[in-house]
């Protein structure tokens, strides 16, 4: 593995499911049940305008938030491995605060007695230069994966 | 729930990922300032319980701590919110909150096709 230091920040969030992987990850890669939790609110309305879940197919998801209008969310599923890795980019469209801001969503299903441990990994990448980041982005986070796995034996809900 | 960050907001987030902690931030926010006493009171817990957490907003700098004869009193410090990245802050509520509702989401499916 070749990651190299860099001055990424990034969120490590650690959930624990009494469901299989296969469920879990299907609450991703199926548009209809997608749009039914990647809201932040039940307050916000989601509609997934585009979903075409596969390598190098892209997302544009539109939150309508009561009062003050739609953000726009757009990417490109960068990684799959059914049912354990999903892997995408995330960027906020104009003329959100955060538009233009690159960044790489991980998400690791592991499998435990047959429960799953889910971890998201939200890199922001603004920060390096556009032809390293990605490959950067990606090793970091399997190297950073790796470090959370070993010193992580036990899981938490 | 784990949560780890790679920079100087560690102690910022650990504090605020703990939902007595931030029960605590509220009140003290609300009532702009606030004894040990108060808290253990309010929150109906175990003064070394709310001192444990006391000193982790404290080392955060999420709160400051005046000693005031025999009370120890304690205010919103600004500088560790100030210092939260907006970036971070916000995608870090979005997924609690949206990982929340997916377990949910999980959960009622589940209760659908029984």
């Amino acid at each position: 593995m070749t990651a190299r230091c860099n001055k990424i920040e990034f969120i490590i969030i650690d959930r624990h499911y009494k469901h299989s992987p296969e469920r879990v990850f299907e609450a991703f890669s199926r548009k209809a049940a997608f749009e039914q939790w990647i809201a932040p609110s039940d307050e916000i309305g989601t509609r997934v305008l585009l979903h075409d879940f596969k390598i190098g197919g892209q997302y544009r998801i539109e939150f309508s938030i009561p009062d003050s209008g739609k953000l726009f969310l757009k990417g490109e599923y960068v990684h799959i491995e059914q049912p354990r890795q999903i892997c995408f980019t995330w960027e906020w469209e104009e003329p959100d605060v955060h538009a233009g801001i690159n960044s790489l969503v991980t998400v690791d299903f592991l499998e435990h007695k047959g429960n799953t441990r889910l971890t998201i990994t939200h890199e922001n990448l603004s920060t390096l230069q556009a032809t390293e980041r990605h490959i950067q982005g990606w090793n970091g986070a399997l190297l950073r994966l790796e470090k959370l796995i070993t010193n992580q034996p036990d899981i938490q809900g | 729930m784990t949560i780890r960050y790679s920079n100087s907001l560690d102690r910022t987030f650990h504090a605020l990922g703990d939902g007595s902690r931030r029960k605590i931030l509220a009140m003290i926010s609300h009532k702009q300032r606030c004894t040990a006493g108060e808290l253990v009171e309010q929150f109906n817990v175990s003064q070394p319980t709310v001192s444990k957490h006391l000193k982790v907003l404290e080392a955060a700098g999420l709160i400051i701590r005046h000693i005031e004869g025999r009370h120890h009193v304690f205010a919103l410090g600004v500088d560790g919110l100030q210092e939260a990245d907006d970036w971070i802050k916000r995608h870090l509520a979005f997924w609690q909150n949206s990982l929340d509702r997916l377990g949910e989401f999980l959960d009622d499916e589940i209760k659908d096709s029984q």
